[in-house]
């Protein structure tokens, strides 16, 4: 297993295209911000809003991206490798078919995380350097165990996605709207509050805005308190609220809550992947 | 001994009987073909065989062993039809991870087999830039990483130039010998069966015909005599009152006749009426179209 998993590992790592096409949908929602997003957003509330408050609540839907899309990318190998006879091939050696299954999905997980990881990185160093940002390496930990956390539900839901794919030139169309979609419901596009109500009911019953709420948390927390400090409470309840750093549900969710509405998600998208895929997968090996 | 015992075999999809009960015994060491035109079941069999078809009804047992565990995959090396390994990744790097994938295997084997099949010129290529007959070689190597006592290969050679058919089929009948294995083979090259030890021709799902090549000419023999007349009508009348009736190819009159002995009286009997003549046995291909009917090219 070991050694399928180094195989998988090589093949995203080592090709360039898949490394860009992985990230593409969170590039294009960085470029936007750089573009128009931030100036929008900062002309929209009628109080100042700092550069460095807005870029880490981009990063923060940013990764969400991330996490989707290239766990998405990274599982594709799955159908890719089912459809052109690898898999077959794979399934021969001394290694079990549920070895196989599993290696798929803990490489899908790595690469989600460390993917997240070097986004995060790359996004703070860029605006460290045009916006003078500082980088809180004081919340590398709390990050590390969220994007994990991010990587496992996202891999569970690309599984029950990819359940239902059987060919190849389908992952293509699929990213592309996992992509978009991704950018959406996390609220990167547009806060959550911008939207009409029944779209912020669809988007809640995506583990996506959770995600994103969460990662606002961590990273805006000291930036919130700094800055927001002269708004009354019902003013910041009301702007965490519209740019989707807190939540409602009945009522604010807490982070413990999210988190395990966020452990709900996987729950369900493992069961339902499960369901779907006891029947189809071993079954059509030999059709390769 | 017989290694592989196949009984009452089938696979049966929705709307078909793909294989029907078939019955197959292969012996340790041989060199079994497996013949059969499109759509016979070949591909079905072998599924079944690697493990990754379940058949609907009827057992294949290796030893003890059953299809589809662990340690039936490792008696196991298998040459897909299509080529399986990773284009991204070089010959090495494809080989390695294979290796490793292996309850038995070592360094020293990996080596010896790189070093079989002449893979040392390519080893730091990328997979996907290699040739054709480059490819399959790869493939070879790479069913026989942890010396599997089996070798499956699914029509190994389609596609591929005569000369890398050749090397291909040199490098099989040497392996057979010197790592004692037992080669089962589809293909679509009816003089590649040449080299069989026994023959299986499938259609429609079942076995119409096993037995050894030798002995398939045998019972099939019939002799093709084309004769060049001098006077085509003349002869044709002569044939037809023998109960012949020649088709007439180019000039020449092309009959089959049951035996050399039937020859050689034709060609006696009439010799004044010919000025050349060619005799050739039954080979695999006619023995095929007179059990199936259908050409396999």
């Amino acid at each position: 297993m070991i050694a399928f998993s180094k195989r998988n590992l090589t093949l995203f790592f080592n090709s360039k295209s898949n490394l860009f096409f992985s990230v593409m949908g969170a590039l294009i929602a960085f470029v936007l911000y750089l573009v128009f997003l931030k100036n929008n957003l900062i002309t929209s509330f009628p109080f100042k809003l700092s550069h460095d408050l807005l870029d880490a609540w981009v990063i923060s839907g940013i990764l969400v991206v991330t996490a989707v899309t290239t766990s998405l990318h990274a599982l594709s190998q799955m159908i890719t490798d089912r459809e052109q006879g690898r898999l077959a091939d794979f399934t021969v050696t001394s290694v079990p078919f549920w070895q196989l299954q599993a290696s798929y999905l803990l490489c899908s997980f790595l690469i989600s995380v460390s993917m997240q990881l070097f986004m995060g990185l790359i996004m703070y160093s860029y605006f460290a350097v045009t916006d003078d940002i500082t980088i809180p390496w004081e919340l590398t930990p709390k990050i590390i165990l969220l994007s994990c956390l991010s990587s496992f539900v996202w891999t569970t839901f690309n599984l029950l996605i990819l359940s239902f794919v059987k060919q190849v030139k389908t992952l293509s169309q699929l990213g592309s709207i996992i992509g978009t979609a991704s950018g959406f419901f996390a609220g990167v596009y547009m806060p959550i509050g911008v939207l009409p109500k029944t779209a912020q009911f669809i988007t809640k019953l995506t583990p996506a805005p959770y995600n994103a709420a969460l990662y606002r948390q961590f990273l805006l927390k000291d930036l919130l308190k700094e800055q927001l400090s002269g708004l009354s409470h019902v003013q910041r309840q009301l702007f965490e609220k519209q740019m989707g750093i807190h939540l409602s549900l009945n009522g604010f969710l807490s982070s413990s809550q999210m988190i395990l509405l966020l452990g709900a998600f996987f729950l369900g998208f493992t069961l339902v992947a499960a369901v779907a895929m006891k029947h189809s997968r071993r079954a059509n090996l030999g059709h390769v | 001994m017989v290694e592989i015992t196949i009984e009452a075999l089938t696979k049966e999809y929705t709307n078909k009987l793909a294989v029907d009960h078939i019955d197959m015994r292969i012996k340790k060491g041989d060199f079994v073909a497996f013949l059969g035109p499109n759509g016979a079941g070949k591909s079905t069999t072998v599924g079944m065989l690697t493990g990754l078809i379940t058949p609907s009804s009827g057992s294949i047992r290796f030893g003890k062993l059953k299809p589809g565990t662990v340690a039936y995959h490792n008696k196991l090396g298998v040459v897909f039809q299509n080529s399986v390994l990773d284009n991204q990744l070089t010959v090495q790097q494809n080989l390695k991870v294979r290796a490793q994938m292996y309850e038995r295997t070592s360094q020293d084997v990996l080596q010896q087999v790189i070093t079989e099949l002449g893979l040392n010129n390519f080893l730091k290529q990328k997979y996907g830039t290699l040739s054709g007959g480059q490819r399959r070689r790869v493939d070879i190597a790479r069913a026989l990483l942890h010396q599997p006592e089996i070798l499956i290969l699914d029509e190994p050679s389609t596609g591929l130039d005569i000369q890398t058919r050749n090397v291909i089929w040199d490098t099989l009948k040497k392996l057979q010998k010197t790592m004692q294995l037992t080669i089962f083979l589809t293909t679509h090259y009816l003089e590649e069966t040449e080299n069989a030890d026994y023959v299986y021709v499938i259609d429609k799902g079942r076995i119409i015909a096993a037995d050894s090549l030798d002995r398939l000419k045998q019972t099939y023999a019939q002799y093709h005599l084309t004769l060049t007349p001098k006077d085509l009508q003349k002869l044709r009348v002569q044939l037809n009152k023998l109960g012949i009736a020649p088709s007439e190819n180019k000039g020449k009159l092309q009959l089959i006749v049951s035996d050399s002995a039937q020859c050689l009286t034709i060609l006696q009997r009439y010799r004044n009426l010919i000025t050349d003549f060619e005799c050739r046995q039954s080979d695999m291909n006619d023995i095929f179209v007179h059990l199936t009917g259908k050409e396999m090219r």
